[in-house]
């Protein structure tokens, strides 16, 4: 693993300095500013109709306000558009996890017949580059999203009035009574793996396996990648499905226990959270918004702060 | 005896930091094995080789199987090894000679050899002596944290026994000198790790602030006498209470201090933090554990660390970070436990400790541009210690071993005459915490590899057989049967860093969470299985009774006013509980009886100092509930120290009629773990000598060739 950091991205307070880089794509400034452009580039789909940017919403953390994501045609998916912030330091991709590298996931939105539904070689020839140029700068790019310096950020660095009252104790119950960081957790509060939080339990049935489609796991059924829970104020609706619209319905899920089923996580229980404690635990997540910035040093631009 | 303060039981357990015991049989020996075990003891926990030697010969002699009697022979050359002695290479050759069948034991013979060497009958020199060395032994050896100064005259180190300060051994004088100024553990804080500058003149290290908590690194110039004043370096309020910040290493610009952090959301962090200004660069989070140490390369370009290969695992792998954060490489990726120690003062090996051949070896990776450059080689076997203080600029690698001679003992007993019936019946080095199944087929306790891993041990009664049971719990303390010995239950940390009572699986060894609690919360098991029992982790005072199905919970006693309670142990038939409660003011201890459904607290026996009875896990209900056993101890100074005892004695202690009274037993040497079998004809406890040792490994690098 290799990582030309410093002389091209200026990591936010609250991220680890090193971030996990291919050797084989170093980044470059030149291929951050091509990756950004291929990334608002709607060549990319078959109808031209859509960019990465289409469902990446910059304006909403890099994410859609639809339930599931909807491609070409008016094709509709069957999950939630993830967040792409801050995923240079992720380890698994896609909310089943079948790709553990971002060279490889950034080019599978643009072959998904859902999606994008090009061939890559359908797109090198209309933008007049390699696939391995498209992916390796499209790769570049998303790592130079990034979200940090957000009031949580600045509290657990010392400034101890960054967060109000009340999102410190929101803070408290994260940690303690809401066992949130048994998966949220790290600078990037997740754990990168994969969990059955029973959301995809429906009327007695599985309607989404998760992860079990990639690996053939007993285990697996029913399990979906930890998100991030950076800017989640700005990334609804929620879980992998979209189901749930609101950070309070979020919080309630997790109080009872998720979806009761044969697969659920160890790690999910019952909260038995009050209703000031889940009052406080939501005003703590709205406090994991910060600055988002995208592209080269010195091209930064802060989207929240206009 | 040895001088262990009951804070010092209790701060110990808080960090969680497993007790390091020897080495022990896996199954049932047969007298061949049980020799070999002894022989083992004698060589690497006490260093009387020559008496080692002896014992692995006859074990050659009596061995019941070809593998057995070649791992003894190994050992014979391992021993003449250490002795300097020409005859390693004879016993070697004769591993090869004689058990060809042995390929692992002959693949490591011809290793040594190799090591050693020209062949037997060349003109080779003598065999090279290798210069291992105490240079600290004695009562004050902790275990945890500090460093060795450059220059190889101090250890920096915690006193967790008395003070929580801040501590510099010389090597040479052999005495200690306070760095902080705690006069007690009621000091307000308490030092973590620490580490020296280049130049010897400084020591970087964590202080942890009790009330309000907040975690400092602070930097002491060790010129002068007396306790030198501290310049705060760096504060931080939200980092776990515990092991918030330690610093492992100083850069060689002196600029920066390598430092493992864990935040409050228990994640570990790997940074820098500056001399001068105090900024801290978090280089990379790590999960839920975090390294054992951080060494700077000679040039201080990379960082080395350790961390578990996963979440689900104990066993540690090695890997080196660019210090600007510019890029890491793995190094030691290997299914074996692999912990790293340093590098060698050029900067061209990494040294790690490793158990990929059965016991812990030290090994070279030559490295260059921080990344590795060849395979890495075997420098020396059987260090018996993966906790590396650092290396000198000499090369002189410092290790702490543990040599203690504590073992879990099986013993007949013979109750109404109060005497032992004989010498132990079973004998396991590295193991503690006894607990007999309520139909007496089994015996539980907690065991601890020669590479520092926590497992469960399930004995057969019957058969003797071990089973070993790897457990999802990085630590746990006491495992107590269910009664229908299909799970046991104990307080403890699971791999992500959560404390808590845990239900263990005694077929799987699968963990389930019960509810939150200390790591080394004692938990009793109601005779029907249906409750729990622990002390209530908020209102110290009070002591609880859970229903594992409604999950509702009860206060069953309180703690009298004005005083310390002890453990509390549950009677057989559930009906009623003791625990030893100790008044300050009135310097008396007091065993006392609870019943559970409620009503009087009773007093049985009550003394005073300098007699005190042993408040933690000294005692044990005899099987028919109607008495109880318990340690008294004649000597003590202070009710909340065993400093100064000079005998300990066991007593029985009826709860009805009749007097309590003394049983003929030696147990100055019994060290807890008292349980008493449901038949009551033996007893388990935990018995030996706790001692440490400071080793200084020494002329053990390669020498580098020319044209390196």
């Amino acid at each position: 693993m290799r990582l030309l950091l410093a002389a091209v991205l200026a990591i936010p307070l609250g991220l680890d300095l090193y971030m996990p880089v291919s050797e084989d794509n170093p980044i470059t400034p030149e291929k951050i500013e091509l990756g950004r452009r291929l990334f608002h580039d709607r060549r990319l789909s078959r109808d031209q109709s859509i960019s990465c940017a289409s469902c990446h919403d910059p304006e909403r953390a890099f994410s859609d306000a639809r339930p599931v994501a909807v491609g070409v045609f008016g094709r509709q998916g069957n999950r939630n558009v993830p967040a792409i912030i801050n995923r240079g330091y992720g380890r698994a991709f896609f909310w089943d996890g079948h790709v553990d590298n971002l060279e490889e996931q950034v080019v599978q939105p643009i072959q998904n017949p859902k999606e994008m539904d090009m061939t890559l070689a359908e797109v090198s020839a209309r933008v007049g580059l390699a696939p391995d140029e498209i992916a390796n700068a499209l790769a570049s790019y998303v790592r130079s999203i990034l979200s940090g310096a957000s009031p949580f950020d600045r509290f657990v660095y010392g400034d101890r009035d960054a967060l109000t009252a009340e999102e410190q104790l929101g803070l408290q119950v994260f940690r303690g009574k809401g066992n949130c960081t048994s998966c949220h957790v790290g600078p990037n509060f997740t754990d990168e793996k994969l969990h059955n939080t029973g959301v995809a339990w429906r009327d007695g049935e599985l309607l989404d396996p998760g992860r079990f489609a990639v690996t053939n796991k007993r285990e697996d059924q029913g399990a979906f990648k930890t998100p991030s829970l950076r800017e989640i104020e700005r990334t609804a609706p929620y879980m992998h499905d979209g189901s749930l619209d609101t950070l309070e319905e979020v919080v309630e899920f997790y109080n009872r226990g998720g979806n009761r089923n044969p697969y659920l996580d160890s790690d999910l229980r019952r909260l038995h959270l009050t209703a000031e404690e889940k009052k406080t635990l939501v005003a703590f997540l709205r406090s994991l918004s910060g600055d988002i910035r995208e592209g080269v040093q010195g091209l930064w631009r802060p989207l929240n702060n206009p | 005896m040895k001088v262990v303060t009951r804070i010092f039981v209790l701060a110990f357990a808080l960090l969680g930091t497993a007790f390091l015991g020897t080495a022990f049989p896996a199954s049932g020996p047969g007298k061949a094995q049980f020799d070999f075990e002894e022989a083992l003891l004698l060589e690497e926990a006490l260093g009387k080789l020559e008496e080692a030697i002896a014992l692995y010969q006859r074990v050659i002699a009596d061995a019941e199987t070809e593998a057995l009697a070649a791992q003894a022979q190994l050992h014979i050359g391992m021993c003449y090894e250490k002795l300097g002695k020409q005859e390693a290479k004879k016993a070697y050759q004769a591993v090869i000679d004689r058990y060809p069948s042995q390929q692992k034991l002959v693949h490591l013979a011809r290793q040594r050899l190799e090591a050693l060497g020209p062949p037997l009958g060349g003109t080779d020199p003598a065999v090279r002596v290798k210069a291992d060395r105490v240079v600290w032994a004695g009562e004050n050896v902790e275990h945890v944290g500090g460093s060795v100064s450059l220059d190889g005259h101090f250890i920096s180190y915690t006193d967790w026994y008395f003070t929580g300060n801040l501590m510099l051994h010389d090597l040479a004088s052999g005495t200690d000198r306070p760095l902080t100024g705690n006069k007690d553990w009621r000091g307000g804080g308490n030092a973590g790790g620490s580490t020296f500058s280049r130049d010897g003149k400084q020591v970087a290290y964590s202080w942890q602030n009790w009330e309000p908590r907040f975690w400092e690194i602070r930097i002491v110039n060790l010129e002068g006498t007396g306790v030198p004043q501290p310049r705060r370096v760096f504060a931080n309020e939200d980092l776990a209470a515990g092991k918030g910040i330690s610093p492992s290493d100083w850069s060689s610009d002196g600029k920066w201090l390598a430092v493992h952090l864990v935040r409050k959301d228990r994640n570990g962090q790997i940074g820098l933090v500056g001399v001068q200004d105090g900024s801290l660069r978090v280089l990379k989070s790590v999960g839920w554990r975090g390294p054992n140490k951080i060494f700077f390369s000679p040039d201080s370009k990379y960082m080395a660390y350790d961390l578990p290969a996963s979440d689900a695992v104990s066993q540690r792998d090695v890997f080196v970070i660019a210090v600007d954060g510019s890029r890491e490489a793995p190094a030691v990726v290997h299914p074996a436990h692999d912990v790293v120690m340093g590098w060698s003062p050029d900067g061209s090996q990494l040294l790690f400790a490793s158990d990929r051949t059965g016991s812990v070896g030290l090994w070279a990776l030559p490295m260059a541009d921080g990344k590795p450059r060849a395979a890495p080689t075997l420098l020396k076997p059987d260090i018996g210690s993966v906790s590396s203080l650092g290396l000198t600029a000499s090369g002189a690698l410092h290790i702490f071993k543990d040599t203690s001679t504590q073992a879990l003992h099986v013993a007949p007993i013979d109750l109404d005459a109060g005497k032992l019936l004989g010498g132990p019946v079973v004998q396991s080095y590295r193991s503690a915490r006894p607990d007999w199944s309520r139909d007496g087929k089994y015996l539980a306790y907690r065991s601890t590899g020669s590479n520092g891993i926590n497992f469960l041990s399930i004995r057969s009664v019957e058969s003797g057989q071990v089973r070993e049971l790897r457990t999802a719990l990085h630590y746990f303390n006491e495992p107590r049967w269910s009664p229908d010995a299909r799970w046991l239950v104990t307080g403890g940390r699971d791999f992500k860093g959560r404390s808590g009572i845990y239900r263990i699986d005694a077929e799987t060894g699968a963990v389930s969470f019960i509810t939150p609690s200390g790591p080394a919360t004692r938990v009793e098991v109601s005779p029907d299985g249906k409750k729990i029992y622990y002390p209530d982790p908020v209102k110290r005072d009070r002591y609880i009774e859970r229903d594992l199905a409604s999950e509702e919970t009860r206060g069953v006693f309180r703690t009298p006013a004005q005083s310390e309670r002890g453990r509390v142990e549950l009677s057989p038939d559930g009906r009623y509980a003791v625990t030893i409660i100790m008044e300050a003011a009135a310097e008396t201890s007091t065993v006392l009886l609870i019943p559970i459904a409620g009503g009087e607290l009773r007093e049985l026996l009550r003394v005073s100092l300098p007699e005190s009875f042993a408040p933690g896990g000294r005692m044990s209900w005899t099987p028919n509930s109607r008495a109880v056993i318990v340690t008294k101890e004649i000597g003590a100074q202070t009710l909340f120290s065993d400093a100064h005892v000079d005998r300990k004695e066991l007593w029985l202690v009826p709860i009805g009629d009749g007097e309590a009274r003394k049983l003929h037993i030696d147990v100055d040497d019994w060290n807890g773990g008292i349980r008493l079998h449901p038949n009551g004809q033996q007893i388990a406890f935990f018995a030996g000598k706790q001692s440490q040792e400071v080793w200084a490994l020494e002329n053990f690098l390669p020498a580098r060739k020319a044209s390196e």
